[in-house]
């Protein structure tokens, strides 16, 4: 018995001594700002965001900034804290400080900051009424991904790839070769969903997309899309270990020269990079069936305030500190993307000169993320899961457009009710 | 040679080799069950540019940077010591508390009792994150988030009903002779529960022991939504945070993953023999 009275008196003494040490923070005259970054440990985007953190602590004194490293499941973490009505201070809005977050955030087109936005920024941040929530380090233009040096090897030259038939003629001289002509991976959702949100804004004619956004969906016109996977699975476009390919096994492909095309944003060429130093990328527009090729834009890394944060003064004494362009430019140089704000140079390694050409010479028209702009909050998984089945031959294009279908409606009517 | 010496032979070969197929065998699950390791430890030596093989073992300019970083940028230490006291608090409340249900559940088999152990199991059919909102807002209005207290009461009433059903159970397997015994001598209920039950349930407390304390120490669901802080993070969302939308660092979270291991590899390895014995208690009567 006086063991375990003695098990229990010491076991109460940890419990007492752990909550008063794990409750340590808010302690003290700090003020303290919670700092959801979405960036995983050791990566050169938290390093970055940890050397401007110092700066701003050794300038303010009274305040503490305390940087939450993300995971996979960080959109789930918001959502959760959103509905516990317990949001970080500053969180990364990762696309959706317009479209999802408003509602949450203290707007910010009253800042001094605010008036060096770029233009091209303008339909992706703003509302119609000039209001925007977030302070955005960068904005994406997204195009399709190439390794250039598998494409010279095969004798491809991106810039003449201007429809889907020259996209596939390219596909079958790399499979010729023995390259993977399309990069994927089911394990995370975004692959997936970027290849829909990329490829979708060249189905839909200017009708067709009004009448999407005002809530009718065409299984038919959505069956070009569906249709177009199911050809490049059928015709072995993907890669062959594609059901078990995670993010870091695409990056591998296409990081060892394996591979050809990857529908993702630049900011991945950082993981792919991470195995390879000395890979060559580049960026090519998106053939579309509707126009001309053109780049999807949308917001990238973006910090948004808490309207009801307890330390809503720090968090934007923090935010405006960031914004100006030495701290900024310490982001930029990472994200392989144009800046945001001017002032700041853009850092698009070796995307520069694809990127020039495409965007600054040949003026390449760009369009908002589709999925923001016409599709319901939500359906980003419904798209990459319905791609996902194409790829996998689970689902044929039919199937795959009423699938979508089924969600957009009742997706719609969640959001009218 | 007589046949009967024959067969002996013959009988003594089946069994030498039925013993040999026997150990091959093992040796396979063996195999099988260290291989996650091995591919983690070759993880966490190579650096993030090696694109070798997970099976190949480096074998110069060893990535100790990896492990450095685990230890330096990802706080794994702290986690583990988090993990510890969580884990420990959980299971000791899950222990007491378990058993001081369960023992007015099985001696008084009453119809409210019945309905009250129904009542418990059905518990268990509960997803715990399908309470998560509810729950997440509850522990935010008590300000029991990112503190040990509010992840141990939540681990503990989740990991209970299992508890109350064990202890339920092999409760009942002890005579309540032993309780008239007690009560004869003069002993009230909580003394002969505190006296002559309580010792006897070892074998079961090791049981519940092993299923709540694995349960805690590799909780992941709940705790990544309670516990957001870095410095009250325990082992599993901190190991997660080497992994985002974007970027992972595979070498750094393999190095995690096998520190995180070590303290219940190393605690199997000198707590086994009780362990086992939990394992097979209530299996003979």
């Amino acid at each position: 018995m006086k063991r375990i009275r003695y098990v229990a008196a010491a076991l109460c003494g940890v419990l007492a001594l752990g909550s008063l040490t794990a409750c340590g923070s808010s302690s003290g005259s700090k003020k303290t700002v919670e700092f959801m970054t979405m960036q995983s440990i050791g990566t050169p985007q938290l390093k970055a965001l940890e050397t401007i953190t110092k700066k701003f602590e050794s300038k303010n004194p009274d305040i503490q900034i305390k940087l939450v490293p993300g995971t996979n499941t960080n959109e789930n973490d918001i959502k959760v804290r959103l509905a516990g009505h317990n949001p970080p201070d500053i969180w990364n809005t990762h696309g959706w400080s317009r479209d999802r977050y408003a509602n949450f955030l203290e707007p910010l087109e009253n800042r001094s900051w605010a008036k060096r936005m770029k233009p091209l920024g303008d339909d992706v941040f703003k509302t119609k009424d000039g209001k925007f929530y977030a302070l955005p380090a960068d904005i994406q233009v997204s195009g399709i991904m190439y390794n250039e040096t598998v494409l010279t090897q095969a004798g491809i030259d991106p810039k003449a790839i201007n429809s889907w038939d020259a996209f596939k003629q390219a596909c079958e001289k790399l499979k010729s070769k023995g390259i993977t002509p399309i990069v994927s991976s089911p394990k995370d959702p975004g692959p997936n969903g970027d290849l829909a949100d990329y490829i979708l804004p060249g189905v839909y004619n200017e009708a067709q997309l009004s009448s999407l956004k005002r809530g009718t969906f065409d299984t038919k016109v959505y069956e070009a899309y569906t249709s177009l996977i199911s050809q490049w699975s059928k015709d072995g476009y993907f890669n062959v270990d594609y059901t078990s390919a995670t993010l870091d096994d695409v990056a591998r492909l296409m990081a060892s020269d394996k591979a050809g095309f990857y529908f993702r944003s630049n900011g991945n060429a950082q993981l792919i990079a991470s195995y390879n130093p000395n890979v060559k990328l580049g960026l090519m527009p998106i053939p579309s069936n509707t126009g001309d090729p053109y780049f999807s834009t949308g917001e990238d890394m973006a910090f948004g305030v808490s309207k009801t944060s307890k330390v809503k003064d720090a968090a934007l004494k923090y935010i405006d500190f960031m914004a100006e362009p030495e701290n900024m430019q310490e982001l930029v140089n990472i994200l392989m993307n144009d800046s945001a704000l001017t002032g700041v140079t853009s850092a698009l390694g070796q995307f520069e000169p694809s990127y020039n050409y495409w965007v600054n010479e040949r003026k390449t028209k760009t369009v908002p993320f589709f999925d923001r702009i016409y599709l319901p909050n939500g359906m980003y998984n419904t798209l990459a899961k319905s791609t996902d089945g194409l790829i996998t031959g689970q689902l044929n294009p039919q199937s795959a457009a009423d699938q979508v279908k089924t969600s957009f409606e009742s997706l719609k009517n969640q959001k009218s009710s | 040679m007589s046949s009967s010496s024959m067969s002996v032979n013959k009988t003594e070969r089946d069994y030498k080799r039925g013993r040999w197929a026997m150990y091959l065998f093992l040796v396979i699950v063996c195999l099988v069950q260290l291989l996650p390791f091995y591919f983690a430890i070759t993880t966490s030596f190579k650096p993030a540019d090696d694109m070798s093989s997970v099976v190949t073992l480096r074998t110069h300019d060893l990535a100790w940077s990896n492990w450095l970083q685990a230890v330096n940028e990802g706080g794994i230490p702290r986690s583990i010591i988090n993990s510890v006291i969580i884990t420990v608090g959980t299971t000791f409340l899950v222990c007491t508390l378990g058993a001081a249900a369960a023992y007015p559940l099985a001696r008084r088999q009453t119809r409210c009792n019945k309905w009250v152990s129904s009542f418990m199991l059905s518990m268990m059919m509960i997803p715990p994150l399908s309470i998560l909102v509810p729950l997440y807002s509850f522990l935010v209005n008590i300000n029991g988030v990112n503190n040990y207290w509010g992840i141990i009461l939540v681990l503990t009433a989740t990991n209970l009903p299992l508890a109350v059903f064990l202890y339920t159970a092999f409760i009942r397997s002890i005579p309540p002779a032993i309780d008239e015994a007690g009560s004869l001598d003069g002993a009230n209920k909580l003394t002969v529960f505190v006296r002559l039950i309580l010792p006897m349930l070892k074998p079961v407390t090791a049981t519940v022991v092993i299923m709540t304390g694995s349960t805690v120490w590799n909780d992941y669901a709940l705790s990544s939504y309670i516990l957001t802080d870095p410095q009250a993070q325990t082992i599993a969302p901190r190991v997660a945070s080497f992994f985002s939308a974007n970027t992972n660092n595979l070498g750094i979270a393999a190095a995690a993953s096998l520190m995180a291991a070590a303290p219940i590899v190393i605690a199997y390895m000198f707590l086994q023999r009780y362990f086992i014995a939990g394992m097979i208690a209530g299996s003979v009567k």
